[in-house]
Formats: structure tokens, C-alpha cells, sequence
């Protein structure tokens, strides 16, 4: 069931799956402002270009507020331009709450005037609530509204199946990557048997990156495989580890 | 008089006890949502939290006599708090007309999607032009309301022992905090350069007098003035609330809290008069010369002495400085000099004066790290012998003491993306 709306309103965050889970189960809508703060302007030209390439008759506008480090400010900008751009009309607007600050959110959702909020559920479930009458509309994204190159390119990501590269050419890695449709998650696993320490440590500080350019809940992390103990100490808590066969616990 | 509305936070009960120090209303209800769902998990962070409001995490088997009274902190109910849960299966079960339209919401604490739910349902309750405040805690102590964009300062935030036990479970105990005016008048004390390797301050007697209001005289050759003066300059820089010199993590059972101090080498037994053949029978015989027998499994020697050992200290009541002096060694982590810092980020530092760099001295400060701030931490070594590095090595900052006079390498560590240089995503060292 296509839901038609004027416009959506969400923001950028670090794990893309949220966002593309909303554009491609919104996409009837007719315009998106999505809000994002500095520290993830890196990732708007990425964005951008994806959607308006994937959408090509919907609105898409990127507004950027202040720092993440500013949430006074970030309320003020949203009231202001939330203000400006429905001034005088009685659109049908939807917000969508699964990504950004709870200050983000709540401000967002009171100063839009939304009747709807969208979030997303585990399994690429979109759930569309109307808190006024209690009912809830939930869209299940079926297999092949996205794939793993998809979300990777909308982070400026390419894999070829054997390496995972950045389009600015310093990040790459040779690392398992999938996406599973039916559940929407997206995995990284780095196996990093018969590597020497340093090469190790350097394999740790890449899923840490990934992590962050990610989200830490964004994706699975796995590395496979014994680590030295500096290795295992670079470790985050996003990622987990498992010995690989015939290893000792 | 304002009331505040607030959502347990069953996964960790930080956020919802930060709420209530920031907001200090007199009145506080608290949404357990789902709490007959909770898991035993999220069941053991609710008692924490219960334990938190009391203002003693003392467990019940812990003797008083033990228990030093610093360890507390002001219960709710002595700071004019009081507390009211409401068990729901959801929001829309919450009778909002009970408590009234005089509330502050504070949404520090909570899911998004709750939140937005109970922000609808009190509008659909009192209408949108109600006097109701909807407001969200910041880390950093400040309050945001989220509809007018109005910033206002905290009235109180959590201590650095409050936040490792609603995190941690676990009791710790900060040394001496680190003072701004003092890092002000040392950051940029003079350098000596008479011992090879090794940067050592000057004028170290004019130093040593600043370091400790206390007469204690530093030995500049060893590293103890060195946790006191990186906690005193810490304190000068702008994204930090508050730094102090030490920090130590206790296990939260009596049991555990006695094994950890015996079971340091350094502790004298002597001088807290536990007496080497213990207090209680040896149940594993003797020899003809009345020697004990040796236990061949270690495990029934750990478990007779831990027993041993918990029914002396039971039993017997400690000075106060033999009591200080146990609880100097029951800690199961430390480190040199912690701070927060406004973006709630943690910085853990251990200090180094030596002519030497070993790796291995990061262990401990990236194992508590893990324990109490897994997301959200800084772990460096502060160290007389290497230059600061830019990029970690083995996940950790290696700075040399003379540049803590920048904040973390001119850093304005509030700002997430200055922030990410000290986090292990540099790819290209």
C-alpha cells in the first residue's frame, strides 16, 4: 500500500538503512526535508545523489542545523524552518522519529504539526502511526527494494566482493560484506586468521571505523579469528568477536 | 508547585536518575513501561536505581563496621525528593489527570517512539497550550526544551561514583579532586632535562606545595605527583566538568570486596592484625607435627580463606586507618586520573613518569573503560618519555605531560568531530 504524503520530514544519521527503508516505503511522498547537523555533512553529496538519481520526480532537500553540541540551537533552526515551509498550508505531513537525538525528534514532531510519525521496525518494517486515533499502518519492504550495493553507494562505499572501498580512495579493506533482504541487516565480517599483529590492530581500527561511519547499531560487526591482546583491546563493544575453528578458547 | 514526569531507562538507569539531579523538583513519577516484561536484567538495573535513590549501595550482608560512610551520597528523600512509579503495560494506560498539567516532562530517559507518544498523549490530554514544559537533559547537564529552544543550566548532575554504579554496579571512589585555579598556576611550569629520557618538572619544592593542600611531599623521581598534577590541569580545560586524581572500582559483594583486598601482595596483613594460620578451624587435618595438611585442590584453600577471611573482618572492628588501609586495596580497577567531560564523555589517563614506554600499561585503563563508559571514553597515558602522538597507538593516547597545557592537543573535545581523532578509527597510521 503506497502512503501519500506532502512531505516527510527526518534526519541524517550515521546508519543509512533507516533512511532508505523510509524513502523507498514513502516513496509516494512528495518531498523530503531532511535535517542534518555538521558533523554529517560528509555524507549529504552521497545522499543526495542516490535518491535524486533512485527518485527522480520526489523533492528531496537537505537543510543543515547546528551542531549536535548546540540542541538549543537545533530546536530553534527546526521551529524556524519547519515554520517557513509550511506557512499557509494544510499539508500532509508525516515525521519520521528512528534517526536523530530525542531533542531532534520530539522538536521536530511538535513544530511540523504531523498527525503521523513513521518508525522503523526490525525486518525493514515500517510502522505508520496516528497517535490522535491509535491506528497503525505497517509496511514491510519486500526483497529487492534494496541492495547491498545500493546502501553502500549511498554512503559513497563500493565493494566488488572481495574489498570495501571509500570513493575517496584511502579507506579500503579486503572484508566480507552482506545484506540480508528478509531481515534488512546489513554485515561486516572481517576475518583476520593468519594475520600478523600489526595487520590485526590495523583490521580492528577499520571495523571501528565502519562502526562509526555505520552506526553502531547500524550493522552487524563480526571479526573471525584469534587477536592479540593489543589487537583485542582496540575492540569496541559494537563488534563481535569469535575464535575461528580449531583455535584455543 | 511543578512536578516532573520522567520514563525508566530499564537497560541503563543512568539517564533517569540524571533527569532527576538536573530537574530537582520535589515531586517525581517515573513510567516503568512494560516492566512486567523486564528481563532479569533490565530487573537488576531497576534495583540499582532504587538502591541509587536510598543513597547507600551498601548490600545487606556488608558490615557496617566496614563500610566507610563516604561511599554514600545524599538519599532523594533528604534532598526533599520524593518518588512515585507507575507500572504500565504501555503509554496510552497512563492516566495522565492523575498527577495534573503542572508537570516539567523530561524526556532524557525513554525510547523516541515512547516519547513521542507521551508528548501526544498529554497535548490530546491538556492541549497543546497547557503549562506542561517538555524538556530533555542534555549530557552535558543542560536543559533543552524542545519546543521553545530554551537552554537553562542544571540544578545538579551526577557524581562520578553515582554514574559507576547505575552503569556498573560497581562501588568506586575518586582520590582528590583535580582543581582549576591550581592547573592554572602549574600547566606551564619549567622543564628539566637533567635526567636523560626522562622530562622532569624544575623548581619541584615550589611544585610540590601547589600539587597537595595537605603536607605531602612529592618524590619527583616516581610518578605519584604526576596523577596530581595531570588532574589539577585537566581541570583548566574548557569541555571538562569536573577531573579528579584516582579512581578506584570495588566489586558490589562483600564476599568479592574482601577477596580483592587479600589477594593483593602490597597488603600487610600484619598491620590489619589478620593473623596467618586465619581465625576459623582448618577442616582439612594436620600432620603429626600439628602442621596443616596441604589442600591439593586450590579452590577449597580460596574458598576455606575467603571464608576465613570475610568471618574476620565480620568480627573484628578496624581503626580507621586500618579501615582506610583495606579499602586502598579492595579495589578490582583503577586508574590514575578520570574526568568528564560536557559532551558526557569520560577520560581516563594513567601516568607514567619513567625513561621508558611499555604498551602493556594501557591494559587496566582500557579495561575499565570498557566496564564503565564502553561508548563514550578517552583513554590516555600521560608520560614523561615520548612525545604526544597524534594518532593511538594500540587504542590508546600517548601524551607527554608538559602538553597537557592544550586541551587534548587543542582540542575542544566537545566537538564530536575533534573528538573522533582520539577514537580508533585513523586508518591511515
Amino acid at each position: 500500500m503506497a502512503v501519500e504524503f506532502d512531505q516527510v520530514y527526518g534526519m541524517v544519521s550515521d546508519s543509512p538503512i533507516p533512511l532508505l527503508a523510509l524513502i523507498e516505503g514513502c516513496s509516494a511522498a512528495k518531498s523530503f526535508t531532511l535535517w542534518f547537523t555538521p558533523e554529517k555533512r560528509s555524507k549529504v553529496r552521497y545522499l543526495k545523489r542516490f535518491f535524486e538519481s533512485k527518485h527522480p520526480k520526489t523533492k528531496f532537500k537537505f537543510v543543515q542545523i547546528p551542531s549536535m553540541n548546540e540542541p538549543a540551537k537545533q530546536v530553534q533552526a527546526l521551529k524556524k524552518e519547519i515554520a517557513g515551509q509550511s506557512e499557509g498550508e494544510d499539508l500532509r505531513t508525516a515525521v519520521f522519529i528512528s534517526a536523530g537525538t530525542t531533542t531532534m525528534a520530539l522538536s521536530m514532531w511538535h513544530h511540523s504539526k504531523a498527525r503521523i510519525w513513521i518508525s522503523l521496525r526490525k525486518g525493514l518494517e515500517l510502522s505508520v502511526f496516528s497517535p490522535q486515533d491509535g491506528q497503525e499502518t505497517c509496511l514491510v519492504l519486500g526483497g529487492g527494494v534494496l541492495t547491498l550495493q545500493q546502501i553502500l553507494f549511498s554512503q559513497g562505499w563500493i565493494y566488488n566482493g572481495r574489498e570495501l572501498q571509500h570513493e575517496n580512495g584511502k579507506l579500503s579493506e579486503t572484508i566480507d560484506v552482506s545484506y540480508s533482504e528478509s531481515t534488512g541487516e546489513l554485515s561486516f565480517v572481517k576475518n583476520v586468521q593468519h594475520l600478523n599483529d600489526s595487520s590485526q590492530e590495523r583490521a580492528v581500527s577499520f571495523m571501528c571505523a565502519l562502526t562509526d561511519e555505520f552506526g553502531f547499531n547500524g550493522a552487524n560487526y563480526e571479526i573471525y579469528g584469534s587477536l592479540s591482546k593489543r589487537a583485542l583491546n582496540l575492540l569496541n563493544d559494537a563488534i563481535i568477536h569469535t575464535k575461528g575453528e580449531g583455535e584455543e578458547e | 508547585m511543578k512536578k516532573l514526569l520522567t520514563m525508566f531507562n530499564p537497560n541503563d538507569p543512568t539517564p533517569t536518575a540524571m533527569a532527576i539531579c538536573s530537574q530537582n523538583l520535589s515531586e517525581v513519577h517515573i513510567l516503568l513501561v512494560g516492566e512486567a516484561n523486564y528481563t532479569s536484567r533490565q530487573e537488576q538495573a531497576l534495583e540499582r536505581f532504587k538502591l541509587w535513590t536510598s543513597g547507600s549501595v551498601k548490600p545487606v550482608d556488608f558490615p557496617e563496621h566496614m563500610w566507610l560512610p563516604r561511599m554514600d551520597w545524599e538519599s532523594l528523600l533528604d534532598r526533599g525528593i520524593s518518588i512515585e512509579f507507575h507500572s504500565i503495560g504501555s503509554i496510552s494506560e497512563f492516566n495522565a489527570k492523575r498527577i495534573g498539567p503542572n508537570i516539567v516532562v523530561d524526556f532524557l530517559s525513554g525510547s523516541k517512539e515512547l516519547s513521542v507518544e507521551l508528548m501526544t498523549q498529554l497535548n490530546l490530554t491538556y492541549g497543546e497550550t497547557s503549562s506542561i514544559k517538555y524538556e530533555v537533559t542534555q549530557l552535558s547537564g543542560h536543559i533543552v526544551n524542545v519546543v521553545t529552544g530554551e537552554e537553562r543550566a542544571h540544578s545538579s548532575t551526577l557524581s562520578i561514583r553515582e554514574r559507576v554504579w547505575l552503569t556498573a554496579g560497581k562501588f568506586a571512589l575518586t582520590g582528590k579532586r583535580g582543581s582549576k585555579e591550581v592547573g592554572e598556576q602549574i600547566k606551564d611550569w619549567g622543564l628539566s632535562f637533567a635526567i636523560p629520557k626522562k622530562i622532569m618538572p624544575c623548581e619541584t619544592d615550589e611544585l610540590s606545595k601547589l600539587l597537595s593542600d595537605e603536607d605531602v611531599h612529592f618524590d619527583f623521581e616516581h610518578g605519584f605527583w604526576l596523577e596530581h598534577f595531570s588532574a589539577h590541569v585537566i581541570a583548566t580545560w574548557p569541555d571538562v566538568m569536573e577531573s579528579w586524581h584516582q579512581l578506584h572500582v570495588f566489586p558490589p559483594t562483600w564476599k568479592e570486596f574482601v577477596a580483592a583486598a587479600m589477594s593483593k601482595k602490597d597488603l600487610s596483613w600484619k598491620y590489619i592484625g589478620y593473623p596467618e594460620e586465619g581465625v576459623t578451624e582448618w577442616p582439612y587435618g594436620f600432620d603429626e607435627n600439628g602442621k596443616r595438611l596441604k589442600v591439593k585442590e586450590m579452590k577449597k584453600y580460596v574458598e576455606w580463606a575467603n571464608n576465613d577471611q570475610t568471618t574476620f573482618f565480620s568480627n573484628t572492628l578496624l581503626t580507621p586507618s586500618q579501615l582506610e588501609y583495606l579499602w586502598n586495596f579492595a579495589f578490582i580497577g583503577d586508574v590514575d586520573v578520570v574526568a568528564i567531560l560536557k559532551n558526557g564523555y569520560w577520560i581516563f589517563g594513567e601516568c607514567k613518569h619513567s625513561t621508558r614506554f611499555d604498551g602493556s600499561w594501557s591494559h587496566r585503563t582500557l579495561a575499565l573503560a570498557s566496564l564503565i563508559a564502553p561508548r563514550s571514553s578517552i583513554c590516555a597515558i600521560i608520560q614523561s618519555h615520548l612525545p604526544t602522538m597524534k594518532n593511538q597507538k594500540g587504542g590508546i593516547n600517548i601524551l607527554r605531560w608538559p602538553d597537557l597545557k592544550n586541551p587534548l592537543i587543542n582540542i575542544n573535545a566537545s566537538d564530536t568531530r575533534k573528538i573522533s581523532i582520539f577514537s580508533p578509527r585513523n586508518l591511515e597510521q
